[in-house]
């Protein structure tokens, strides 16, 4: 599992790769705190080579997404797998998360 | 649970649409009930009419008696008078010829004239004088006029000798009449100069033996006397009756002053040829109606049938006449009055009681339209066409409710849920709607709380002390909650009061001891408490095992107490003989040939109480198992890559799609976190086996733990429909336990956690 952000003019580019398992929440975790703290520029996360998401991994993205809520900002899921998306549809975050 | 919904409402708009129905017909029978009320009100009124119509008749009819009557009364009046003027008339005529040959012979000796005529007055009680008028000159030494008369006067009998200067009776039209006719004849009215009297004589003329007239020889009668004794009695008080000449000229009538211009218009009328008048129907007198001072009546007269021709009259006032019809018609109309009075309360009483019974009527039907949607709606919370239990092969449940009324206080459920069957059956004390009110709180309850509870006595005290809460009317409920797990066949169950159900052995059955006896048993349940008495009462939980193939069969007391037609009850022995009978574990066979035997007991009797019956056979599919792995970890959420990793390779062997592992592995790994996160304390060491299970068609997931007893199917589901700010960090894990995978069970068996998770993956 790797995490990468990559901080723009105007907006965080999070790239998430691999399987978002529980085992690797806490590193996922780490990496993405800074993000929970909005700074008021949007989250732009391409999911194309994320290839699992469990509720821990979820609860990581409903963190980033309290935290850009609160600043104005917005929060956008891009490039997600079938799978992935069906997990989104079945928890309701497909609602509160921009996908793209 | 949606779907039972919809059906509920779908039966509530049918609900609607009877309500509706019976609301139209609420409204035709109320036009009706105002017709029939227009109905009395024409019936009081033709009543009315007809009685009205009736009286006039009767009227009518009285009336023209009456006339006829008074015909014939006048007539026979008439005929009287007659009798009484005719005798008048003949005895002063006999009087007077019986002394026509005394004068003839005393006419020598004028002086004993006076004594004649002395005698004739005084003997002729009906006279009121007699005279002998001589021809003038007849007698030369008693001057040129001489009239020997004798009057009748108060002091007696009078002799005069009435000629002369004040009187000349050779110019009276009696003297002149007599001489010219030289014949009998009655002479008058006329009024007397000389008596001041008005008079009607009779005369004849008095022969010498040459046949010349010497005198005419004449009696007096006074028309004031002849009034009076022709109106000696009435037909009517005010009726009266006079006497007229041929000629109508009025001879005498009532002596009353007051009547003298009636009478003298009435012989005017008489007179009158333009008036109007009738024969009677006899023909013996005519008629003629009159009005004089307002006063409405007849005047009868005839010609008399002997000489002279007088003619009588009598005089009747309608007043007098229709008195009695009056008096009758007065008295039909207070009657009337009264028949009308209690016929119109009648009416009023018929109408009131017709009302009152339209009401009662239309709330009877409202009542009767309800009860049928309650009993619908009772009908529908059974679980007769529960989905969760058509999806699970592994257990069969056959229930049936019989309520005596519409709606009744027994109940049942069954349902699965997290491969657990939970059933319950109950009672509801009392009958109606107040029990089938408890009965649909009981059930939606018993619902909700097995929804989220797997001990039925925890279930059993939740449901307690909803039911003690406001028990006003002190209702209990007995019941029975099984709780049936699926993968192990364990029975949990809470007795509360009710009849012990029967377990069924099928073993027997096929053991040659006769396939129509079967081994059962009563259940070994403790009473504890009915529901509904006691709020703290602490329920005990038992458990036994079921073996494949056994069932357990419940039902109320409307079986073992159903009274057959001698009213002896069926009895618990009787129940325990007819399953034996029966000889099936089939719960559907069963219930079907119970419910046919307890028919056949109380034959033609009323049902008195609710009859329900359940029968829940535990019948495993045996399985094959293609393949069994395990795989163990510490509780250590880092170690769950090596879950993926397995189930991975699970799904590998088990040719199932990439896509679908996914689901499964997520699956898996968030029931496997939440043991690990929950039944270990922090900082405690622990571990959690994962088992993967398949037949070739069914995957199962066993997850074993030794932790504190934890039960992730408590936990309530995240809420999807929340916003983010609102959604709580819990429940999502379980949510997608339940979405994913088809079941979900947990047991707590020897102390140890056991998850049962399963996925059917062909046909996916």
């Amino acid at each position: 599992m790797t995490t990468n952000i990559e901080k723009l003019e105007d907006k965080y580019l999070v790239t998430l790769k691999g399987e978002l398992d529980t085992a690797a929440a806490a590193e996922v975790e780490n990496v993405l705190q800074p993000l929970y703290n909005s700074d008021g520029k949007d989250v732009v996360i391409d999911c194309s080579e994320l290839e699992y998401i469990a509720s821990s991994g979820l609860r990581i993205l409903i963190g980033i997404l309290k935290g850009a809520k609160a600043s104005g900002s917005k929060v956008v899921l891009k490039n997600m797998n079938e799978e992935i998306k069906s997990i989104f549809k079945l928890t309701g975050f497909i609602y509160i998360f921009e996908v793209e | 649970m949606c779907f039972l919904m919809k059906k509920t409402l779908i039966l509530l708009s049918n609900g609607q649409f009877c309500a509706l129905q019976q609301i139209i017909m609420m409204k035709v029978k109320g036009i009706f009930l105002r017709l029939s009320k227009w109905r009395g009100l024409l019936l009081f009124l033709l009543a009315v009419l007809l009685l009205e119509v009736l009286s006039v008749a009767q009227y009518f009819f009285t009336h023209n008696l009456l006339e006829e009557e008074l015909e014939k009364h006048a007539e026979l009046e008439l005929t009287m008078k007659a009798i009484i003027m005719k005798q008048l008339i003949d005895d002063s005529e006999h009087t007077l010829k019986s002394h026509i040959m005394e004068v003839k012979n005393n006419l020598a000796y004028p002086d004993s004239m006076f004594n004649i005529v002395k005698q004739i007055a005084k003997y002729s009680p009906n006279l009121k004088g007699c005279g002998i008028a001589f021809n003038p000159g007849y007698y030369k030494d008693k001057g040129k006029l001489f009239e020997p008369y004798a009057l009748k006067t108060d002091s007696g009998i009078q002799c005069l000798q009435v000629a002369g200067d004040r009187f000349d009776y050779t110019k009276a039209g009696f003297y002149r009449g007599i001489q010219e006719k030289k014949a009998n004849s009655w002479v008058g009215p006329y009024d007397d100069v000389y008596l001041e009297e008005r008079l009607i004589s009779y005369a004849v003329p008095i022969y010498e033996f040459t046949g010349d007239t010497v005198a005419v020889f004449g009696v007096d009668i006074d028309t004031h006397n002849l009034g009076d004794t022709l109106n000696y009695r009435h037909m009517y008080p005010s009726s009266f009756d006079f006497l007229l000449t041929a000629d109508g000229e009025l001879i005498a009538g009532p002596i009353d002053p007051n009547l003298q211009k009636e009478v003298a218009e009435l012989v005017r009328l008489i007179n009158d040829s333009t008036v109007t008048r009738m024969k009677s129907k006899s023909g013996r007198s005519t008629m003629i109606d009159f009005e004089i001072n307002g006063r409405d009546g007849l005047v009868f007269y005839t010609f008399m049938k002997t000489q002279p021709r007088w003619q009588i009259a009598v005089v009747c006032y309608d007043d007098e006449v229709y008195a009695s019809l009056v008096r009758l018609q007065v008295r039909l109309l207070l009657f009337s009055l009264v028949a009308f009075t209690i016929l119109l309360f009648m009416i009023l009483r018929y109408w009131m009681g017709e009302k009152k019974l339209n009401r009662q009527t239309l709330e009877q039907e409202r009542t009767n339209g309800e009860l049928r949607i309650a009993s619908n709606i009772q009908q529908e919370l059974l679980p007769v066409n529960e989905p969760s239990l058509r999806r699970i092969g592994d257990v069969r449940v056959e229930g049936r409710l019989i309520p005596a009324k519409a709606v009744g206080g027994d109940l049942y459920n069954a349902f699965v849920r997290d491969e657990k069957l939970f059933f319950c059956i109950g009672d509801v004390s009392g009958k109606g709607i107040p029990s089938a009110l408890i009965m649909a709180i009981i059930q939606a309850l018993f619902r909700n709380m097995a929804s989220r509870e797997d001990n039925p006595a925890q279930i059993m005290k939740s449901l307690n002390e909803a039911a003690c809460r406001n028990n006003r009317l002190n209702i209990f409920v007995t019941l029975f909650i099984g709780v049936l797990d699926l993968p192990t066949g364990h029975l949990h169950y809470c007795n509360a009061g009710h009849e012990l159900p029967i377990l069924i052995d099928p073993s027997s059955l096929c053991s040659g001891a006769g396939a129509s006896a079967i081994r059962h048993s009563k259940i070994d349940a403790k009473p504890n408490l009915p529901v509904g008495i006691m709020d703290d009462f602490d329920y005990e939980m038992q458990t036994l095992t079921m073996k494949p193939g056994s069932t357990i069969f419940l039902y109320t007391d409307g079986l073992t107490e159903a009274r057959n037609a001698d009213r002896k009850l069926m009895g618990r022995e009787k129940v325990l003989q007819m399953i034996t009978a029966v000889g099936t574990a089939d719960p559907k066979q069963l219930v079907e040939k119970c419910i046919a035997q307890w028919r056949e007991y109380i034959g033609e009797t009323e049902q008195s109480d609710d009859m329900t019956l359940l029968a829940v056979s535990f019948t495993p599919s045996e399985e094959k198992e293609i393949l069994d792995r395990l795989l163990t970890l510490h509780n250590d959420t880092a170690e769950v890559d090596q879950l993926g990793v397995f189930v991975k390779q699970v799904g590998e062997s088990l040719s199932i799609d990439k896509a679908l592992t996914g689901k499964i592995r997520l699956a898996v790994e968030e029931a496997v976190v939440n043991v690990m996160e929950y039944a270990y304390p922090k900082g405690s060491k622990g571990e959690v086996s994962i088992r993967a299970v398949s037949n070739g068609k069914r995957l199962k997931f066993v997850i074993t733990d030794s932790g504190i007893p934890f039960n992730p199917t408590k936990v309530a589901a995240a809420n999807t429909m929340l916003s983010v700010e609102e959604r709580p960090v819990g429940g999502l894990g379980i949510l997608l336990v339940r979405e994913l995978m088809d079941s979900i069970n947990y047991e707590r068996i020897d102390g140890k956690n056991v998850l049962t998770l399963r996925k059917n993956y062909k046909n996916q």
